[in-house]
């Protein structure tokens, strides 16, 4: 059905039109399955206002892109906290040698900073870089299993925000606006495009390193998108997905009968009453019976062969980033749109040794070297990576300048926020391959070329799903609202 | 030819033609005059003012304002010529041949018609009217109708009518429907089975009537109206942002409770809330209602710019207000003028005047907050006063003259500096001080100093700043014992302990000194000190301590406080909304669309207030009564409850709304119980809500109201119901908030140690609002039905139907619990009727006898459940069953509580009906 979806689409596509015409051209076609096998859901639908009625496409419901897609997929891997860009990516040989030297006050001047004090000094690298792959792309020690992928990569040096403390850069990046309560990236594209698998969520959120990102659920949420399109957090530690489990006094039979007779009363309440959202509670119960059945056989990472847990690096039970990358290319696998993984931990102030640049922050760059490797190696080996979009990034950079805090001198090194400069790396879908955009000063503290800003990149993300960041809206509170706000111009540099 | 006859024909000839020139006239060329709103405004909002409104003027050409729309455009032709079409640019570029200038821009051309509309208009005089919610309520006389009770019913009838709809009204539902429709829509809860029993026995006229005076004098009221008004307040126990720390605002919610128990007129309670600390001699909950605007966000993650997220926060409190009271976003004119209402970039912050007066500044301690009476447990207090007396052998207390200061500076070791005695060029507030000048100190009285070697500080100090202190023994120029150099916490409470020069202990008054450090400034906060004695004491006191300074310590809610007339902020314009781009300076002012300002109300939060109450407000009881409805039945009467503006939907019923607005002000004189009796009374409130196959096909959505309502109940409803139902409810109310059970490992924010502790006994059950929100990670069975985060006001939840609801009903402990409960309690009454305990169970959930096909249903799961638990003899391990405990009786209560979980699932219980 989704080849002719897309042909019919393909021909729509000059009308410039929305998801939401769409849904209402297409239902026409495909309205009544739903309804009568009730095995898609055909639940309660959206119109521009918000207001429920009830068609036969569910909100869930697959659709295509506004215009021909490269990616179908995205797997975005936030490293929260911010990792420095000085010690992965982004090569300044120069920085070595002021290594120690006072910072110039011409540097500091009107900058914002979270914690720095008066005077600091500047901070050379503290990693050895080297050029890998026939692209050449400069990698630093700390990441030895990713350089041989390198080819496969798209790098962003040139990435900026407006954002410099973490939960407000979180939500920028995520949901393009600093202040909680607007829809995040992974609720637009589910909105727009709905799942591949109905029964399994659409948008899914996977998080490791201890914590939950700084800025919390917001991160993941739908803001004034109904709330089905929020992101669902799937956990490796109790519930893989809240409630999923039976009581301790049930188990999966028993639950059959049950969700059985409910549907049966149900069906004799509807024939009373007419309401055709009975209807929809009869598939939604029906869908919740089949999730509590499929989201923990695809969470189960037991089964899968030793070699690739080898190549991972993964152990069935943990609660760690090796994990959620396996499962992340499980769930793209089963046709989830969107899965986030969140891995906390980069915060490298150089407060303890667990913020130090010498410490902590390695034990991070093991952490995912590995994984993010076999991650990008496995979707490709399965073909997986041509149509899904992977994304590496944090929520802003590190500055040049080593740490100091008033009142006390930090024994750890570390570098502050900043801003005004990071990388991201992107793989997949419609990106070019073995490609590096944009530069930074000689010092990585400040942007001089190809500037992409938060909001570039997620029109540029939204733009290889074939969508279209300024068309995909939603009317709220008397105006359409978008992902980028009023701002974000489509990366051109970047696509294949 | 006959004289007479000639002039009889001319005559007659001279008649036809008039006649004939009348029918054409009538027929062909007169044309009523055209309406701007009904006509004129919806081409304009759908074809024009995107491009040509508040945001962008192409051309500078602006379709918002009429003097706009008659200026001259880029081109310097007259936009609108009134009365002159043929010379309007307006006119001409709708019907240009080159399409390149031809209006609208690279889009289809207007319809013959709508240019017709168009340039007639301009013919008529231009004449522009406010959009129709800007415009004041009209009173319309009542239509005549042969059915309802009350003119709601005369004016459903009427616009049935009008529109040739081709139903009836739906008859009157069920007397249990209307019980248990009317229970949850009051007060939330079910009726209970005694309730329903004295319903159904009561033949009376007025039995109906005396239900729902019963309801709306029931304390469940006020928790029902509560549950709404906290999205609208933003209301959670946290403070939002990274570190998410709690935040103490519960005895807000409690005025809530108490205000919609009372049933405080809406007038007055809308002027607490956003002014209450302003009135006259202000009472604790006139003062405590001002909560409702310190539910914004505080960020208290290190080295944030506090200014930044004042400035977040007040924005946010003139966008709640008129979310709340307006039904208009203001929002979008933060940055540049509204792109549709005629709201200007200017007038925002004219609005934004009147709230950015008040106190508070991002302050982790969330200053200034109020300390009521009963934050302190004082009988408490001297309970443990006299235990620790008795173990240090001195005389008793004597409890008549010891207040909470006093106590304070007798019992605990930590002394706050607002139990200072004296002071010198220092600013006070609730829990600190910040020095003004070089020299300024504060002197505590007789302190009984323990032998020490060290002293303890607590204190706070922005970025980059410094400041030096001086404890000094006795008087302000008295022996140095300690020095305290303070450098920056990032804004962020510390305690820094530094050793004394020299051993002392006994009696002494002790003063600290402020004076600037090296390269800093005087700035930053104290909140007080502690000698840290040098030989620790027993155990045992150590515990009575800490309870006692439990009870003589509160962290105050956070209410609102208008600074000093003579600090007062200035408020500037945002360039393009950015708090760091600053124009021209505004003072407090409304918008010009609106009615005028009162010419005897202060300029300021409270003359703001009592603007909004004003009867000349065309919003305030429009928006009151329309959330009302909807709450009731599923869809306001204006559909967007969130945008009343030109963007918004028009109302289905104008005329009641406006006439029910006019009769909440004046016949119910704001009274909120009074408006919802009248409307519950209605014939149109009870009507079944079974839907006909006719009304399915004509009006599938219920915009005539011509059945009942008929969705999905609340979070708040569904939890508090199931509860009910099951005997497990707690009737407690007030108080801090509870902990139910939730899921493991939900509460996981970055640098905060907060744990969520499960809370125990009636704690368990008590209603929803009572639940512990806090908003980096929300109590996630809420948030799975529709419940937002509380970030931001929240004016009308969505509602959706997905698997993950199935989800919680289905496995979530709370309705594990339920279903126990109502198997436990069913088989009780029930001990040798398995049918007739199932008939029960469906009963006390739904208050009749189930169908003979239902029952039938829920048998067979019976009998399913039966023979799979007889297999399976690990789960009746997991039950206890009194008074007779034997393998049968513990399946038959496990599959009878799968019968209860199956109930409590069913869309008739989770649904008003």
């Amino acid at each position: 059905m989704r080849t002719t979806k897309e042909t019919q689409f393909f021909q729509e596509q000059l009308k410039n039109i929305t998801r939401r015409h769409f849904l209402q051209n297409v239902s026409t076609g495909i309205g009544g399955i739903a309804l009568g096998s009730l095995l898609g859901s055909c639940s309660t639908f959206f119109d521009k206002k918000g207001q429920a009625t009830t068609v036969g496409s569910g909100p869930m419901d697959a659709s295509a892109s506004q215009y021909l897609a490269k990616a179908k997929r995205v797997i975005y891997l936030h490293m929260a906290g911010a990792p420095s860009q000085i010690e992965l990516f982004d090569y300044k040989p120069e920085l070595y040698k002021l290594d120690g030297k006072e910072c110039p006050p011409s540097l500091m001047a009107g900058k914002k900073f979270a914690f720095m004090g008066a005077k600091p000094n500047m901070l050379g690298p503290l990693a050895d870089f080297q050029q890998y792959g026939k692209s050449g792309a400069w990698v630093s020690n700390h990441l030895p299993h990713f350089s041989k992928v390198v080819d496969d990569v798209c790098f962003v040096k040139s990435m900026y925000t407006n954002e410099f403390n973490h939960a407000p850069a979180q939500l920028f990046m995520h949901t393009g606006s600093p202040r909680a309560g607007r829809p995040s990236i992974g609720s637009w594209v589910t909105y727009g495009l709905g799942s591949e698998n109905q029964n399994l969520p659409g948008f899914i959120v996977l998080a490791s390193g201890g914590k939950n990102p700084d800025a919390g659920k917001s991160i993941w949420g739908s803001g004034f998108l109904p709330t089905v399109y929020q992101g669902v957090q799937c956990r490796s530690e109790g519930d893989p997905v809240l409630y999923v489990s039976d009581p301790a006094t049930q188990d999966r039979a028993l639950k059959g009968d049950l969700i059985h007779a409910v549907n049966d009363i149900n069906k004799l309440h509807l024939e009373e009453v007419n309401d055709p959202e009975i209807a929809t509670r009869i598939a939604q119960y029906e869908m919740a019976y089949k999730m509590q059945m499929s989201v923990p056989e695809v969470m189960d990472i037991s089964k899968e062969p030793a070699y690739i847990h080898q190549m991972y690096g993964t152990e069935p039970g943990k609660s760690s980033f090796a994990n959620n990358c396996l499962l992340a290319r499980r769930l793209v696998e089963q046709g989830v749109r969107f899965v986030q993984l969140f891995h906390w931990g980069w915060d490298s102030h150089g407060a303890d040794n667990q913020t130090s640049l010498k410490g902590g922050f390695r034990d991070q760059c093991r952490d995912i070297d590995q994984p993010m490797t076999a991650l990008l190696e496995d979707l490709k080996q399965r073909g997986l990576l041509e149509d899904t979009l992977v994304v590496w990034g944090g929520e802003f950079g590190r500055t040049p300048i080593r740490e100091i805090r008033p009142g006390g001198d930090l024994k750890n090194v570390g570098r502050d926020h900043n801003p005004g400069a990071f990388t991201i790396w992107m793989a997949g879908a419609g990106i070019k391959a073995g490609y590096s955009h944009g530069e930074t000063d000689a010092i990585s503290f400040d942007v001089v070329k190809d500037k992409v800003h938060v909001h570039d990149l997620q029109a540029t993300i939204m733009h290889t799903l074939g969508m279209d960041h300024e068309k995909l809206t939603y009317f709220y509170q008397g105006r359409e609202f978008r992902l980028t706000d009023v701002h974000g111009n489509i990366v051109k540099e970047l696509l294949a | 030819m006959n004289f007479k006859n000639r002039y009889l024909k001319y005559f007659l000839s001279a008649f036809i033609l008039l006649g004939i020139f009348t029918i054409i006239y009538y027929t062909f060329l007169y044309q009523p005059k055209i309406d701007f709103n009904t006509q004129v405004r919806p081409i304009l909002n759908a074809k024009c003012t995107a491009c040509h409104g508040g945001v962008k003027k192409a051309g500078n050409i602006s379709f918002i304002y009429r003097e706009e729309a008659l200026g001259k455009g880029k081109s310097g032709k007259v936009c609108i010529a009134p009365g002159d079409a043929a010379h309007s640019e307006f006119i001409a570029r709708l019907t240009h041949h080159d399409k390149e200038i031809r209006m609208p821009l690279n889009k289809e051309k207007l319809s013959d018609e709508e240019i017709k509309i168009l340039t007639q208009w301009v013919n008529e005089g231009a004449e522009w009217q406010d959009h129709w919610a800007f415009i004041k309520p009209q009173l319309s006389p009542i239509p005549s109708a042969d059915w309802g009770n009350n003119f709601i019913d005369n004016f459903v009838i009427a616009k049935a009518d009008n529109d040739e709809i081709d139903l009836k009204p739906a008859a009157e539902a069920d007397k249990v429907t209307l019980i248990r429709r009317a229970s949850l829509d009051i007060i939330g809860l079910p009726p209970t089975s005694e309730e329903v029993n004295q319903f159904l026995q009561d033949k009376s006229a007025n039995a109906y009537e005396k239900v729902i005076d019963r309801l709306l004098a029931s304390p469940s009221y006020g928790e029902r109206w509560t549950a709404l008004w906290l999205d609208l307040a933003r209301y959670a126990d946290s403070k939002g942002y990274e570190k998410d720390q709690a935040r103490n605002i519960w005895r807000y919610r409690d005025y809530l409770i108490q205000a919609f128990n009372e049933d405080k007129k809406y007038d007055q309670f809308t002027i607490e809330q956003l002014a209450g600390d302003l009135l006259p001699k202000p009472t604790e909950q006139q003062i405590l209602a001002t909560a409702f605007h310190r539910n914004t966000l505080n960020n208290d993650e290190g080295g944030t710019e506090d200014e930044e997220f004042r400035t977040a926060a007040i924005l946010d409190r003139l966008n709640t207000t008129f979310d709340v009271w307006q039904g208009i976003t203001v929002g979008c004119t933060q940055c540049h003028s509204h792109p549709y209402d005629p709201i200007r970039h200017k007038e925002y912050y004219q609005l934004l005047d009147f709230f950015n007066q008040t106190k508070d500044c991002d302050n982790p301690d969330e200053t200034p907050v109020y300390f009521s009476k009963n934050d302190f447990d004082l009988e408490k207090a001297k309970l443990i006063a006299s235990q620790i007396n008795a173990l240090e052998h001195k005389q008793g207390l004597q409890a008549m003259d010891i207040d909470i200061k006093k106590m304070r500076r007798a019992y605990l070791s930590w002394l706050k500096v607002t139990d200072c005695d004296v002071s010198s060029n220092v600013r006070m507030d609730e829990k600190k001080i910040m020095p003004l000048k070089e020299g300024a100190f504060v002197g505590f009285k007789n302190v009984k100093i323990p032998e020490s070697t060290s002293i303890a500080f607590g204190y706070r100090m922005p970025n980059n700043q410094e400041c030096d202190v001086e404890v000094r023994l006795d008087k302000p120029n008295g022996k140095v014992v300690a020095k305290f150099n303070l450098q920056s916490s990032f804004n962020e409470w510390y305690f820094k302990e530094r050793p004394l020069i020299s051993n002392i202990s006994g009696e002494h008054d002790v003063y600290f000194v402020f004076n600037k450090g090296k390269n800093g400034t005087l700035d930053g906060g104290f909140s007080g000190f502690s000698f840290k004695p040098k030989n620790k004491e027993p155990h045992l006191k150590d515990s009575l301590r800490q309870e006692l300074s439990k009870c003589l310590n509160s962290e105050g809610t956070p209410i609102l406080t208008d600074l000093p007339k003579h600090e007062a902020r200035t408020t500037r314009i945002f360039v393009r909304g950015s708090f760091q781009n600053l124009a021209d300076t505004v003072s407090a002012a409304v918008p010009e669309v609106f009615h005028k300002f009162p010419t005897n109300a202060p300029a300021n939060r409270l003359g703001l207030a009592q603007w909004l109450v004003s009867k000349n407000n065309p919003l305030t009881a429009r928006v009151a009564v329309n959330r009302y409805w909807e709450q009731l039945f599923g869809t306001g009467l204006v559909e967007t409850l969130e945008d009343f503006g030109s963007q918004g939907n028009k109302p289905t019923h104008p005329a009641l709304l406006d006439n029910l607005a006019l009769y909440f002000m004046n016949d119910c004189d704001w009274s909120m119980k009074k408006l919802l009796k009248t409307i519950v009374m209605s014939a149109t409130y009870k009507q079944s809500s079974i839907i006909s196959k006719d009304a399915l096909a004509i009006d599938p959505k219920n915009k005539y109201l011509l059945r009942g309502a008929r969705f999905r109940l609340t979070t708040e409803q569904i939890r508090d119901q199931s509860l009910a139902v099951s005997g497990l409810l707690s009737k407690k109310m007030y108080g801090p908030s509870v902990m139910p059970a939730q899921p493991e490992g939900i509460w996981q924010t970055v640098y905060s140690g907060a744990t969520w502790t499960t809370s125990k006994g009636e704690d368990a059950h008590r209603r929803a609002i009572y639940t512990y929100i806090r908003r980096s990670a929300p109590y996630p069975s809420f948030i799975t039905f529709d419940n937002p985060s509380r970030e931001f006001c929240v004016v009308r939840r969505i509602r959706t139907n997905t698997p993950l609801q199935a989800l919680v009903t289905l496995n979530d402990t709370v309705y594990n619990e339920v279903a126990f409960a109502l198997a436990k309690e069913a088989i009780l009454k029930n001990s040798t009727n398995t049918q007739g305990a199932i008939a029960a169970m469906y009963a006390k959930a739904l208050h009749k006898a189930p169908n003979i096909n239902t029952l039938a249903v829920l048998k067979k799961l019976y009998t399913q459940s039966y023979a799979k638990y007889s297999k399976q003899p690990k789960f009746t391990g997991l039950v206890a069953y009194t008074p007779v405990s034997n393998h049968q009786h513990k399946i038959h209560l496990l599959s009878m509580a799968v019968v209860a979980s199956a109930i409590v699932n069913l869309d008739e219980f989770i649904t008003k009906e």
